[in-house]
């Protein structure tokens, strides 16, 4: 067993065919420069690009947050008017949910659930570059309006009927709503391809009880994403519909009922927030893994509480409500379901501590940042036992008792973690690594910054400052807490600085990394660093559930896939035996075409209904230059099928 | 890791698989898991908004006709047949046998949509009036969207099959196409006693 | 006064020890907001255990020493982590059940209704102030009032709410938890303070540009108080005497004031904004913005968007003479 840091101790196995490197690299990404990058439908590009595209959007909801506390600093202060905060707020929790976390989640698998499986590319690989153009066509038009004062300002939660036609004026809550929709498509693109890829293009003998744990938690989150993004994408519709066609989903003047809205918008919004925590959980898997020498302690509780996580996840809707009258018998079934639901993610903990007990731990920025989460989570999963409890969540909802809660078990929960997953994939994505010493500083200005910001939020909460207000006047006694507050946000700022610093300075400057720097035992570091388009020279074996620490000096492959055309393996659900090769397809436009067509029906479709309608007539243009086959691939395949056929008859 | 050996080859293995087995298969499948969810929370609120309403169609509301949805329900029923047939064909690798089931049904797919037109006509409200109206187009929007989407398909692989020599992928295209279309019809039974036959009740 | 443990703690950390405040959970004032507060202190101190324990065994576990030779995968290590963490969720299941049971129990206690006949107040949210009534049998004695409600102590009172326009919410976290106004929705909760004060409430729910501004005092007195106070609002005003306040009131009801604003017995008798018939017994005004003194009245007038920009109330220019009548008009509504 070698440790994190013995640099070099796995090697790098040979091919078994040393010309097919060559060969597969021509053949997987036939053309370079812009138009190479642009039609690429590589997963690792695209998922890169989704990477950088949200950590724009993190900056854009972070200088929000700096100015919600600039603003908040002080009582009556004049920086930021009513109308101007209350979009800022909006853009703030909008970016952060909708246009960071569940993005940068999601991306995290795209580039790294192939290589962990084994796989050439995602399925899909198409519609996987279409999803990104969607999402990064969404997040832009809401940012170009925002920046013409035509923000969202409603908050990210949109309550019917202030975000309505009768109080939603202009234009700027439909494109919020359009906003949504953009977003759910292009998550729902992702998870279907992530659930289909692990289902179906794992390596052989990758059987479900070996599949690494960041890839199950991949798997549950795209299920939630499935289930919850459908969600809220009616409940955006319908929004969309009140206010532009006038149709009375929310308008009790009509028969509809305001809290319809809210009932829809839960039912996403709570396994959002595990839908952004759950990958995080998956990374630490890895980290703990790799930085204690030693496999989870636990695995299939590890496994088990994933699921179970998941599932009651989407039994806990009703506590963001019950200030709206909830039937007491329903109350309690949300409180037990809210309350029971930290008893997996504390059975996680224990195992991940169990682990580091048991193993050795190397103290490097990853396991630190692990330690973080442990500590700041652990405080947030506690407040929200708390507010489980009907009647103290009737004191402390809608205040910034609220704000602390959901602050300490997102930025512990999913920042903490991603922090440290930086750190350790770093070297695989761009073959150099990041610095320790940055690293460090990172990490501890962040965990101070949180706590001096967050914590005294829990006691301004339940001294009444509510959530969502531009000012508070000096007489209620804020000013102090606030203050104090506001200091630490400009913490997290210089946490993030060192953070941003560090990520461009190692791009260049960066210890060059190898394929294995840390000795870690999935199947990622197997390969190059950076990986080559095609991931794996021939298709990895997998003989345990330990990776490559299961390996001795023989790494086992399959061969047999072709070399002059892009394919993948495909291999069964349950037993991950070789079923059969699937021509994957080539860069292509097509995806980009799709994106933008889609992207102006849904842009115009937010000033008129016939938007849809001539969208939908044009969508034959992308269709078919995804669908028609080209004519030289056409011709080739045509004239194989009919030689296996020829080859059949005679055999018979 | 010094050194690599092979444990096989899969140069043997097929191009394709029909149904579950094959890659395919399995993004119908989940168009269909998300299609049909979306329908679910369109029936709940369909249900939420009934269960807060005194009476259901809501006063001075007619109910909703029967005559072109039963139309349109029988006629979804018969465009089961040419789908399967096509289906049947495209394993059987007939080029121009699936070409002609798919001619069918892409043409009675495009009636079915036409006559969704006039069956939002047939619920005897408009969109705007009340949220049963609201909820009801909706529903029918939801269905005839997909069902539309569904057509467009079909109607581009008879363009393909007319124009072109089908490869083995092609023909494992057309069988996922019917799958999304019984999908299609399907959800569409219960929709029709929701939408048509409910608020007689 | 006594203090709740909560408050002092928190005073403390706040280092304000100057005084406790008026919209605060932790100084409950009411039977709800105290049983909820003890309920509060007895999870504080569950959290803070389970904290310790988590992080001191965190940290133990960081700090270990560890023979260089020893195995990772130890089974017999692995059973004694096995052992350790069955023990942990052992423990942490049956504290979770005691805090459902406990929890229920004062969930069910601050909901339970009373037998007696409760005052019945009806709350209606808008965009942003609060409307008051009290109902009664007998329609002259109904009293419309605005961001401020009289109730007396030791009894509770059963206020009903609805929203004129959007979703607000009604807290006042001395006395009871929050509940919220909903359009087409009747809601309804019940509060009881046991001490006389003045208690603040505030809109927790966000409702559009001046959600922050959008508060009311709930003055809890007497009984004998409480009834002298309700006599008083149930009176009409008289015509004033004086000159000044005589020709206040005739810029009131031929101004824009009376386009909004009633005053009972007068010609001015429009509900779209908050009724004034006794504005001048209010501790505050502009929802609890602002205290009720002449020159913030003068100032709200004059300029209620330069205080709370995006209200409904329009700019008023009136001549310093006109000002001055109205405001002396106005100090006469007691």
């Amino acid at each position: 067993m070698t440790t994190a840091d013995k640099r070099g101790a796995i090697t790098l196995p040979p091919a078994i065919d040393q010309g097919d490197r060559e060969r597969l690299q021509k053949t997987w990404e036939p053309r370079t420069g812009f138009i190479g990058w642009i039609t690429s439908v590589n997963h690792k590009t695209v998922g890169k690009r989704y990477i950088a595209t949200a950590l724009i959007f993190f900056l854009f909801g972070g200088l929000e947050a700096g100015m919600i506390r600039l603003q908040l600093s002080r009582p009556d202060n004049g920086i930021l008017g009513p109308d101007l905060y209350n979009q800022i707020f909006t853009m703030h929790g909008t970016t952060m949910m909708f246009l960071f976390a569940v993005p940068i989640m999601t991306a995290i698998g795209i580039y790294l659930v192939p290589l962990m499986i084994g796989a050439r590319n995602i399925a899909f690989p198409r519609l996987n570059a279409l999803g990104f153009w969607v999402y990064l066509i969404g997040g832009g038009f809401l940012y170009v309006m925002f920046f013409m004062n035509t923000g969202p300002d409603a908050g990210w939660t949109a309550y019917t009927p202030l975000s309505g036609p009768e109080y939603g004026f202009g234009k700027r809550v439909d494109i919020w709503a359009q906003m949504v929709t953009f977003t759910e498509i292009s998550a729902l693109i992702a998870a279907l391809e992530i659930i289909t890829t692990i289902f179906k293009m794992r390596a052989p003998g990758m059987t479900f009880s070996r599949l690494p744990l960041l890839v199950w938690a991949q798997l549950v989150t795209a299920f939630m994403v499935m289930f919850a993004m459908s969600s809220v994408a009616t409940g955006s519709i319908m929004l969309a519909a009140d206010r532009l066609i006038a149709t009375h989903f929310f308008n009790p003047a009509e028969g509809g009922d305001v809290l319809l809205w809210q009932h829809l918008f839960w039912f996403f919004g709570h396994p959002e927030v595990y839908i952004i925590f759950i990958p995080a959980l998956g990374m630490v898997s890895q980290i703990v893994t790799t930085f204690t020498g030693r496999p989870v302690f636990g695995y299939p509780v590890v496994v088990t509480a994933l699921i179970a996580t998941a599932v009651i996840g989407f039994a806990l809707w009703v506590h963001h409500m019950f200030a709206t009258s909830v039937h007491q018998l329903g109350e309690s079934f949300f409180t037990a379901a809210s309350t029971m639901i930290s008893i997996p993610t504390g059975a996680q903990i224990f195992c991940w501590l169990a682990t580091i007990w048991l193993g050795r731990p190397v103290w490097k920025t990853p396991l630190l940042f692990v330690i973080g989460f442990i500590v700041v989570f652990v405080m947030g999963g506690l407040t929200g036992v708390m507010l489980a409890s009907v009647p103290f969540d009737l004191q402390a909802q809608d205040t910034y008792f609220v704000v602390a809660h959901l602050h300490y078990v997102l930025i512990g929960g999913a920042i903490f973690p991603l922090l440290g997953a930086f750190y350790y994939w770093f070297p695989k994505v761009t073959g150099r690594m990041m610095s320790e010493r940055l690293g460090k500083w990172n990490f501890w200005l962040l965990f101070v910054g949180v706590n001096v910001t967050f914590f005294p939020m829990h006691i301004l909460g339940l001294r009444g400052m509510t959530r969502r207000i531009y000012t508070y006047s000096d007489a209620m006694g804020w000013g102090t807490l606030n203050l104090i507050a506001s200091v630490g946000a400009v913490i997290i700022v210089a946490s993030m600085a060192v953070f941003a610093f560090n990520l461009f300075w190692s791009l260049r400057k960066g210890e060059a990394a190898g394929a294995n720097p840390w000795n870690a035992d999935t199947l990622e570091w197997a390969t190059t660093s950076p990986p080559p388009p095609y991931n794996f020279v021939d298709t990895p074996v997998v003989i345990g559930r330990d990776g490559l620490w299961d390996y001795g000096d023989e790494f086992p492959v399959i061969t047999g896939l072709h070399t002059d055309r892009p394919e993948v393996l495909i291999t069964s659900v349950m037993t991950a035996e070789p079923r059969y090769r699937h021509e994957a397809p080539s860069p292509t436009f097509a995806p980009l075409v799709m994106g933008v067509l889609i992207g102006a029906m849904l842009i115009a479709g937010v000033f008129t209904p016939w938007g849809l309608v001539y969208g939908t007539a044009f969508i034959g243009i992308p269709f078919y230059m995804w669908a028609w086959p080209d004519k030289r691939e056409h011709e080739r395949n045509l004239r194989e099928e009919n030689e296996k056929r020829l080859e059949k008859k005679e055999a018979a | 890791m010094n050194k690599v050996r092979s444990l096989g080859s899969v140069e043997s293995l097929p191009n394709e698989l029909y149904g579950p087995e094959g890659l395919t298969w399995w993004g119908a499948w989940w168009g269909e898991i998300i299609e049909g969810f979306v329908l679910v929370l369109a029936v709940f609120s369909y249900v939420y908004l009934r269960h807060t309403s005194a009476t259901w169609p809501p006063l001075h509301t007619p109910l909703p006709s029967l005559g072109i949805p039963t139309v349109n329900l029988v006629l979804m029923l018969v465009s089961v047949v040419p789908a399967w047939l096509a289906s049947r064909r495209a394993r059987e690798h007939d080029r121009f046998g699936t070409l002609l089931w798919l001619v069918i049904h892409s043409l009675i797919g495009a009636v079915i949509v036409v006559i969704r037109y006039f069956e939002c006509f047939a619920l005897n409200v408009r969109w705007d009036a009340n949220a049963y109206g609201s909820i009801n187009w909706a529903l029918l929007f939801a269905h005839g969207y997909t069902t539309l989407l569904d057509v467009f398909d079909t109607l581009a692989l008879v363009i393909l099959f007319a124009i072109l020599q089908p490869e083995e992928k092609h023909y494992v295209d057309v069988t996922e196409n019917s799958f999304f279309w019984y999908f299609v019809v399907g959800t569409w039974i219960p929709l029709y006693v929701l939408i048509f036959l409910s608020p007689r009740w | 006064m006594k203090h709740s443990r909560a408050a002092v703690l928190l005073a403390c950390c706040t280092s304000a020890c100057s005084g406790f405040d008026r919209q605060s959970a932790v100084d409950p004032a009411g039977p709800q907001a105290e049983s909820i507060e003890h309920l509060f202190v007895f999870m504080v101190v569950i959290a803070v255990v389970v904290y310790i324990a988590v992080i001191g065994a965190t940290i133990a576990i960081i700090r270990r020493r560890k023979a260089t030779d020893e195995d990772p995968r130890s089974p017999s290590r692995e059973a004694s982590a096995a052992r350790a963490i069955k023990l942990a969720i052992g423990v942490v299941v049956p504290v979770l059940f005691v805090l459902l049971v406990y929890d229920f129990s004062v969930g069910r206690s601050v909901n339970a209704m009373t037998n007696t006949p409760m005052l019945t107040v009806e709350l209606t949210g808008h965009r942003w102030w609060w409307e008051v009534q009290y109902e009664d049998p007998i329609p002259q004695n109904r009293v419309r009032t605005a961001n401020e409600m009289h109730i007396p102590v030791g009894r509770p009172v059963n206020v009903k709410l609805a929203s004129h326009d959007v979703i607000h919410s009604f807290w006042v976290p001395n006395l009871a938890g929050k509940k919220d106004l909903i359009p087409g929705h009747v809601n309804e909760v019940i509060i009881q303070a046991d001490k006389p004060g003045v208690y603040r409430a505030q809109c927790a729910e966000f409702c559009g540009a001046q959600h922050a501004n959008m508060s009311m005092m709930v003055v809890a007195e007497s009984p004998e108080r409480f009834s002298k106070w309700i006599a008083s609002q149930r009176q009409v005003p008289a015509p004033p005497v004086d000159t000044l306040a005589a020709r206040g009131q005739t810029v009131f009801e031929g101004g824009q004031c009376a386009m909004c604003h009633a005053v009972a017995s007068t010609r001015a008798a429009a509900s779209i904004g908050p009724d004034l018939t006794h504005v001048a017994s209010r501790l505050t005004i502009a929802a609890g913005t602002l205290k009720n003194t002449t020159a913030n009245l003068g100032g709200w007038i004059v300029d209620p968007q330069g205080i709370k920009p995006g209200v409904d109330m329009p700019s008023n220019a009136l001549s310093p003479t006109d000002l001055r009548a109205l405001l002396a008009y106005l100090r006469t509504l007691q």
